[in-house]
């Protein structure tokens, strides 16, 4: 158990509610990693804030929402093109080659065969303990492919935006997404001329399901959503 | 389709079952909607939020667990969620939340509130009804709209202390009386 004990008691209701913030979001956080009771506590406050949410009146939508929900379903549950081979090997390999280049700060994109991408990815999880090393194609949410973002999930996580569209570069507020949907504020990340930039995350985010860049300026936010499962 | 349990059609929504898919929407769609409206206002945001959270509950259906929730407490945490995104993306004012006992209290007579979920409610409702008013504002804030302690002292007018105090102690007390309701 760390010293943060006291300190994240008297935050067990807004993590509860989702409405901790900063430092000490962070600190509780990672408090709660190791405190079996905390975590107890926190879990139990969250059901009941779910229990709040049935107070809200039911109220039918307007006629045809269940066929345009159903229609919305069915369009993005189609199976997913995949992309050519030569194209994955090189995802693998610009994610192998960002793992071996953590902390450097630098991306390199190496042609690699496909064996040497897999022990280069499988070395560089087994050195660092880490648990997902993905690139996963980054969209605006009209579907629009604009760069890809190579996760890495970890201790400690990281995250690098890779920009082919020029007018996305700028500055973003960096919101991690967990299997609820909740999101968790990560910190900002500027994406430079070059076309690239990286962060850092915060410890103890649960399970990533997403990751999502805002723009400062107020453009359209960015997603890169990861693998289920 | 009427006699599935959610937890059915959840799984059937899962596997992209077409008329599971479509019992599914027709039997949320309400609370979710209702939920999504309450929090921001405007009905046409409402059902993009709503949309969007059929979506979500089918993307991440796998993670729901049985063991710890039912459906649709697990349905309208993703719609809170997805709503709160939308709330701050626009800037949407958010409603005031004492309204929220008393749209509770007009509500419950409907005919189309029946059953379970009409029990639930009116139990919500109980519990928050006994809370001291500061308490009960605070936690509204918070658990409808995403307010922070900063916040909601700034609204309330009351030191950031107190108003951690208020949405702490509001919570662990509402978290007491929905274990007692759920013994009996």
């Amino acid at each position: 158990m760390t010293d943060n004990h006291g300190e994240t008691r008297e935050l067990v209701a807004e993590l509860a509610l989702d409405v901790a913030a900063g430092e000490e979001r962070g600190r509780a956080l990672g408090h709660l990693e190791t405190c079996r009771e905390c975590r107890a506590l926190v879990g139990g406050l969250a059901d009941a804030k779910d229990e709040i949410l049935l107070l809200a009146p039911e109220r039918e939508p307007s006629a045809g929402f269940e066929s345009r929900t159903l229609a919305r379903l069915a369009r993005v549950a189609r199976p997913v093109v995949r992309a050519p081979r030569w194209r994955r090997i090189l995802s693998l390999s610009v994610a192998a080659s960002i793992a071996a280049a953590a902390g450097v700060g630098t991306v390199w994109v190496a042609t690699r065969s496909d064996r040497q991408a897999a022990d280069l990815l499988t070395t560089a999880l087994q050195r660092a303990d880490g648990k997902y090393l993905g690139v996963e194609v980054l969209r605006r949410p009209d579907g629009t492919r604009v760069g890809h973002m190579a996760v890495y999930l970890g201790r400690p996580s990281w995250i690098f935006a890779i920009i082919d569209d020029e007018t996305s570069v700028g500055t973003f507020d960096v919101e991690v997404v967990d299997a609820t949907g909740a999101r968790h504020p990560a910190g900002v990340l500027t994406i430079d001329a070059g076309g690239g930039g990286g962060l850092v995350l915060p410890s103890g985010l649960g399970r990533v399901t997403a990751i999502v860049l805002i723009p400062r300026d107020g453009g359209d936010p960015l997603e890169a959503r990861l693998p289920s499962g | 389709m009427r006699s599935l349990s959610d937890e059915s059609l959840l799984a059937g929504l899962a596997s992209s079952d077409p008329d599971s898919s479509a019992a599914f929407v027709r039997r949320f769609q309400g609370r979710v909607f209702g939920l999504a409206v309450t929090i921001l206002g405007d009905p046409n945001l409402a059902e993009e939020v709503a949309q969007e959270t059929f979506l979500r509950a089918w993307r991440h259906a796998a993670t729901f667990d049985a063991a710890r929730g039912r459906v649709i407490t697990w349905l309208l945490a993703i719609t809170r969620n997805v709503a709160l995104d939308a709330l701050r993306l626009r800037r949407q004012e958010p409603v005031d939340p004492s309204v929220l006992i008393d749209l509770r209290a007009d509500s419950r007579t409907e005919p189309e509130t029946q059953g379970v979920l009409a029990d639930d409610s009116e139990r919500v409702r109980q519990a928050l009804v006994r809370l001291p008013e500061e308490q009960r504002r605070a936690v509204l804030m918070s658990a409808f709209f995403g307010r922070t302690a900063r916040e909601i002292g700034e609204i309330e007018r009351i030191p950031l202390g107190t108003a951690k105090t208020r949405i702490r102690t509001g919570l662990l007390k509402l978290r007491e009386a929905f274990e007692v309701s759920n013994d009996r």
